[in-house]
C-alpha cells in the first residue's frame, strides 16, 4: 500500500493538451474515484500512474518516490482494464497467476495465491476454463483476481464495470468496495458514471477538460459544488441551473420572485436540486416537456422561462402532470446555491 | 404480385448476379480440373490430331511410383521444409522489428514488404548474379563451391530455397505485421503492468495470440512452396534440374509437357501434386489448428 501523488502533472499528445497542472494526493489505503466526462483526461492520469504514459511535465510519486522513467513492470501496481484484458489463450488459473510469474515465489506458493484470490472472488469452480467460456461478470472477476493476486501497492481501475448490465454492475460495485475495504489497498478508480462514483469512492476528484475541478467526499460534492460543472455533473439528475436576477434582495426567475437573498442587484445562476423544487398552483410558469417514471419517484421535466429546462423530483404517488400541460413550480429550499453568471464559479455569502 | 412470383424474381436476380463469376470459374477452373482427370487416363501424343491411347489407372500408378516422380517429390518436400519454417520465422522477426515505435520504421516496412511484390524472375536474376561463381557476392566473401552453386547437386536446392525464403519472407512479414497490429492493445498493456519481461511477453502473450497468423502463414506458405516453379526455370532450366536435384513436381509437370511431351503423364503428376498438397494441408488443420487461439472468441 502506498500514497499516490500527482505534482503539477501535465500531458500533451501532439498539440493536444489533455491534462494541465494536475495536483492530487491519493492517501494510503484510500478509494479515490476520478470522475468526469469522456475526454477529460481521467484515463490518461490513471495510465500515467501505471507507467503506460509518461507525464509531459510534473511528476508522479508512489509511496513518496518519483516513478519517472520507471517501467510499468517495476511500479508494483495492478490495473483492471475496461475490456478486462484477459489473456484469451490462458485458463482462468493461468490468467490469475500470470503476474506471479515475474516474482520469486515457488510453484506451490503461486498456486496457493491463485486459489486464494479465486476463492475470494468466487471463481474456485472456474479455474480450468478459458475466458471465452465465461460471462462478462465472471471475466470481470478474473481481471480483479489477477489484480489482487500479487498484493500490489496500488490498484488502478479503468471503468471496469462499463461492459456489464445494470443489475450486475450494481452488484459488482458493492463487491469491489468490500474487496478494497478488506484489502486496504490504495485504489484509483476511473469512471464517467456519477452513480458509481457516489456509491464507491471515499473521495471523488471531478475533472473536466484536463483540469481538476473539485475533490471531496460524495456528500461534499453533492451539497457544496464549487462551480456549475460540478453541480450539474454530480447527482442524478444534476443540479438545476436557472438564470436569474437579484433585485432588491429578491431572486427573480423571469418575472417571478422565488427566494429572498440579500446582496447587490446582479445577474446570477441559481442552483437548485430537483428535490428542492415543487409543482405548485403559483410560481415560475412552465410547460411539462417529459416525464420519467422510475418506480418510487417521477422526474418531471419542465420548460421554464428563457428556454431553460428544470427537472422536478416528486414521489410516484403524487398526481403527476400531463405532457404539454402548463404548470408552475416553486423553490422549497431557503438556501439555494448561487453561481457567478460569467465565471460560473460558486458565489459564497 | 404473389409470394411465389416474388420468390422466382428474387432467384432469377440472384442467379444473374453470380452468373459472370460462375462462368469464369467454370471455364478456367472447374472444367480444366475435371478434364485433367480424363487426360490422366490416356497417353497423349505430342502432336495434335494423332489418336490418344487409353491406359487407364495404370498410367497413374506407373507415374507416381517411378524414380523420377519420387526424386521430384523428395526435392519438393525438402524445398518446402526449408522455405516454409525459415520464411515464417524471418517474416516474424522482421514484423516484430518493424512493430517497434522507432523513427523511420515506415521506410523499413516498405523495404521489408517489397519481396512480396517482386516477380520471381527478378528475384531469381538477382540471386543468380549474387551466386555467380565469377563476379557474384559469395566469391567476393571467399565462398566458392565446385561445381558452382547452381550446378551443384548438394547446393542447388538450398540456393533455390534461399530465393523462395526471400520471396515468402515479404508475404510472411505483411501477414505478421497485420497480425501484430490487430492484437488487442489492452492485453499487451496488461502483460506489461503484470510485470512480465519483454521476453516473457513475447513468448507467453504475443506468440500465442499470433497463432492464427502463424497457422495461416504456414498453410499458405506450404501450398505456395509445393507449387514452386519460377526460380528453377530461370536459373537451372530444362534438363539440368534432374541432376541438380531441383526437379520439383511443378517443374516436372512442365517438363512432361515440353521435353518428353505426354500431357497424360503431366496430368497424373498434377493430380498427385494436388492430392499431396491437400493431404499436407489437411494434416496441418488436423494437428496444428487445435493449438491456435483465436482472440475474438
Amino acid at each position: 500500500m502506498a500514497e499516490v501523488r500527482f505534482e503539477q502533472v501535465g500531458k500533451q499528445f501532439g498539440t493536444q493538451q489533455v491534462l494541465t497542472g494536475f495536483d492530487l494526493t491519493v492517501d494510503d489505503g484510500e478509494f479515490l474515484v476520478l470522475l468526469g466526462p469522456s475526454g477529460c483526461g481521467k484515463t490518461t492520469a490513471l495510465r500515467m500512474v501505471a507507467g503506460l504514459e509518461e507525464p509531459t511535465t510534473g511528476s508522479i510519486l508512489i509511496g513518496g518516490k518519483s516513478v519517472e522513467g520507471v517501467a510499468p513492470q517495476h511500479r508494483d501496481v495492478a490495473m483492471v482494464f475496461q475490456s478486462y484484458a484477459l489473456y484469451p489463450h490462458l485458463s482462468v488459473a493461468k490468467n490469475i497467476g500470470f503476474p506471479l510469474l515475474s516474482q520469486d515465489g515457488s510453484k506451490d506458493e503461486n498456486q496457493k495465491k491463485v486459489r486464494e484470490a479465486a476463492e475470494l472472488l468466487g471463481l474456485g469452480e472456474l479455474l480450468s476454463r478459458k475466458p471465452k467460456e465465461l460471462s462478462g461478470g465472471q471475466r470481470q472477476r478474473v481481471a480483479l483476481a489477477r489484480a489482487i493476486v500479487r498484493s500490489p501497492r496500488v490498484f488502478l481501475m479503468d471503468e471496469p464495470l462499463s461492459n456489464l448490465d445494470a443489475t450486475l454492475r450494481t452488484q459488482t460495485r458493492g463487491e469491489i468496495v468490500q474487496l478494497q475495504q478488506r484489502l486496504g489497498t490504495t485504489t484509483i478508480y476511473v469512471t464517467h458514471d456519477q452513480v458509481e462514483a457516489m456509491t464507491m469512492g471515499d473521495r471523488i476528484a471531478v475533472m473536466n477538460n484536463g483540469h481538476l475541478q473539485q475533490i471531496g467526499s460524495p456528500a461534499e460534492l453533492y451539497e457544496d459544488p464549487i462551480n456549475t460543472f460540478v453541480a450539474s455533473f454530480v447527482g442524478n439528475p444534476g443540479m438545476n441551473l436557472l438564470r436569474a436576477q437579484r433585485r432588491s434582495g429578491v431572486i427573480y426567475v423571469g418575472d417571478t420572485a422565488t427566494v429572498n437573498v440579500l446582496g447587490a442587484d446582479e445577474s446570477i445562476v441559481m442552483g437548485v436540486r430537483s428535490e428542492d423544487l415543487q409543482l405548485s398552483n403559483s410560481g415560475v410558469p412552465g410547460v411539462c416537456s417529459a416525464l420519467e417514471v422510475l418506480g418510487s419517484e417521477v422526474h418531471v421535466h419542465v420548460d421554464a422561462p428563457g428556454g431553460q429546462t428544470v427537472v422536478i423530483r416528486q414521489a410516484a404517488n403524487v398526481a403527476r402532470p400531463r405532457l404539454g400541460e402548463t404548470l408552475s413550480f416553486i423553490v422549497t429550499t431557503e438556501s439555494p446555491l448561487f453561481f457567478d453568471a460569467l465565471t460560473l464559479e460558486r458565489l459564497r455569502a | 404480385m404473389t409470394r411465389r412470383s416474388v420468390r422466382i424474381r428474387q432467384s432469377v436476380g440472384a442467379y444473374a448476379l453470380i452468373a459472370p463469376a460462375l462462368t469464369l470459374i467454370s471455364v478456367f477452373i472447374i472444367y480444366p480440373f475435371l478434364r485433367n482427370f480424363k487426360l490422366a487416363l490416356y497417353a497423349i501424343p505430342p502432336f495434335p490430331g494423332l489418336p490418344s491411347k487409353w491406359l487407364g489407372i495404370h498410367q497413374f500408378t506407373t507415374t507416381v511410383t517411378s524414380d523420377v516422380f519420387l526424386n521430384s517429390l523428395q526435392a519438393t518436400l525438402l524445398y518446402t521444409a526449408m522455405v516454409v519454417p525459415l520464411g515464417v520465422f524471418a517474416g516474424l522477426v522482421l514484423a516484430v522489428t518493424a512493430h517497434q515505435k522507432l523513427r523511420g520504421m515506415a521506410i523499413y516496412r516498405v523495404i521489408f514488404s517489397t519481396t512480396a511484390v517482386s516477380s520471381v524472375a527478378v528475384a531469381a536474376t538477382i540471386f543468380g548474379t549474387l551466386l555467380n561463381p565469377v563476379n557474384g557476392l559469395l566469391p567476393w566473401f571467399g565462398i566458392n563451391v565446385n561445381p558452382p552453386f547452381l550446378q551443384n547437386t548438394t547446393w542447388a536446392l538450398p540456393a533455390m530455397a534461399i530465393i523462395g525464403i526471400w520471396e515468402f519472407m515479404g508475404l510472411s512479414f505483411l501477414l505478421f505485421s497485420a497480425g501484430l497490429q490487430s492484437l488487442p492493445e489492452e492485453v499487451m498493456e496488461a502483460a506489461l503492468v503484470d510485470g512480465a519481461s519483454p521476453v516473457r511477453r513475447f513468448f507467453r502473450v504475443t506468440i500465442p495470440m499470433l497463432s492464427p497468423t502463424i497457422f495461416y502463414a504456414l498453410a499458405v506458405g506450404t501450398i505456395a512452396a509445393m507449387y514452386t516453379f519460377g526460380q528453377m526455370d530461370v536459373l537451372i532450366g530444362t534438363g539440368s534440374t534432374t541432376y541438380t536435384n531441383t526437379d520439383t513436381l511443378a517443374y516436372l509437370i512442365y517438363q512432361s509437357v515440353t521435353v518428353q511431351p505426354n500431357a497424360g503423364v503431366a496430368a497424373c503428376i498434377s493430380i498427385a501434386l494436388f492430392g499431396i498438397t491437400s493431404l499436407i494441408t489437411f494434416l496441418q488443420f488436423r494437428f496444428l489448428e487445435r493449438r491456435v487461439h483465436y482472440v475474438g472468441e
